[in-house]
């Protein structure tokens, strides 16, 4: 396997591919995705004051004002769109305390979504990309599907199950490495009363914003179950399918799940 | 690749070596108990409403299926360079699936390597048994934390 790793987003992004890619393909591939990250750090950085971000968040900049087509606006619109799926549980206008506007949320699935798609521009169709635990997969590896093992949250370093992906995306948000860091909006807590989601699908902004709302849905009056029901109707009406495990370690998936889970037939 | 690289697992196992190692050689299957799940004790989540069409629902990840070979094994308390540490293997249809640490030390030096590197032991070990896959998604780790994440071992293997 050819492997390749940077540093961005304050993670660490790592991309592997066959090893009958040529080196120098995979290198220049990985070069063209690794740049592109790093342009999306800079430009959606919350923490840089004159960042397009931190001009919308404080009024500078109007959303209106932003130009159609524009990245900011892809992105803007992925957020309105996450919003409505997931009946305001995501809602980047209402992160943090007091709320405030951070697309951070839908920015880095977005941006790698983007990344695996310059690496098939780059002729490396076969690849699997994570950045920072959130993959996008394709071509399958030597004919056979890629094999994602998911973390068990409980138990760091640990394989809770393995997923077998051909071509798609898998995200996982959970409370595990970086403490709870998902806002419920409607509640201002942060989200606790799941440990981790996994969801996967075709497309790694979508599945990045399910899993993450998810999350923050747990945190409603009703737990886990609020979260698993909209997980189910996510699966029916999109066919996202999804994982989730609690915070005693019990787990529960969508039906569609099992077409990934080999080990179940 | 899966098939044709044994030197993946290889790289992945010798990860695993050193004292998980050590402490798995400790394991001298003193006792056996009944076939447990690692995670047989966590209680059911919440039932679905009963209105939602039925879906998985289980207190285990896909869990290899209990067959021969199963069972808890106690091992003896074994001397460390962290201290004395007593571990029992849970095995289920002849695969390891999980690595209790019965007894740690507390205090001084060795409690930090207790909240630490024991976790990491343990996990290492069942992860060289993992070692057939290509990639690990998890909640977002920090530059800081990959590190440690079983998907840096995954990259440093693939070189």
């Amino acid at each position: 396997m050819r492997t390749a790793t940077a540093t961005i987003m304050g993670t660490v992004v790592s991309l592997a591919a066959p090893d009958d890619v040529p080196a120098a393909d995979f290198d220049a591939a990985g070069e063209a995705a690794f740049g592109w990250l790093r342009h999306v750090d800079a430009v959606f950085s919350p923490f840089r004051a004159d960042s397009p971000i931190s001009r919308i968040r404080d009024g500078r900049l109007a959303p209106s004002a932003i130009e159609p087509g524009s990245e900011i606006h892809e992105v803007l619109s992925l957020c309105e769109e996450l919003k409505q799926a997931s009946d305001g549980a995501f809602d980047a206008w209402a992160v943090g305390d007091p709320p405030g506007f951070d697309p951070c949320g839908a920015v880095k699935g977005w941006a790698t979504e983007r990344a695996g798609a310059l690496l098939t521009a780059h002729g490396l169709t076969r690849h699997a990309l994570n950045a920072g635990g959130d993959v996008r997969l394709r071509g399958g590896r030597d004919g056979t599907p890629w094999r994602v093992a998911l973390t068990d949250p409980h138990r760091p370093r640990t394989v809770l199950t393995v997923l077998t992906v051909a071509d798609g995306a898998v995200a996982t948000s959970g409370t595990a490495e970086r403490g709870a860091h998902v806002f419920n909006p409607s509640s201002g807590r942060r989200a606790t009363a799941l440990a981790q989601v996994t969801v996967t699908g075709p497309d790694l902004a979508r599945a990045d914003g399910y899993a993450t709302a998810a999350l923050a849905l747990a945190d409603g009056p009703r737990g886990a179950a609020t979260a698993r029901e909209w997980l189910r109707g996510l699966a029916e009406r999109t066919g996202y399918q999804a994982l989730t495990v609690d915070p005693a370690g019990a787990t529960w998936w969508t039906g569609g799940l099992a077409a990934h889970l080999p080990q179940l037939s | 690749m899966r098939k044709t690289s044994p030197a993946r697992r290889t790289s992945l196992a010798l990860l695993s070596t050193g004292a998980g190692v050590a402490l798995l050689l400790g394991v001298k299957a003193q006792s056996a108990g009944a076939p447990r799940s690692a995670l047989a004790d966590a209680p059911r989540p919440a039932a679905a409403p009963s209105a939602a069409p039925p879906s998985s629902t289980s207190t285990a990840a896909p869990a290899p299926a209990a067959g021969s070979g199963s069972g808890t094994f106690t091992g003896s308390v074994v001397d460390t360079r962290y201290g004395p540490v007593q571990v029992q293997a849970v095995k289920s249809g002849g695969k390891l699936t999980d690595i209790v640490v019965l007894q740690q030390t507390y205090g001084g030096h060795s409690s930090q390597i207790d909240s630490y590197a024991l976790p990491v032991l343990k996990s290492e070990a069942l992860a060289a048994q993992s070692a057939d896959i290509d990639v690990v998604s998890g909640a977002t780790y920090t530059s800081e934390g990959y590190a440690q994440s079983l998907q840096a071992a995954l990259d440093a293997a693939g070189k």
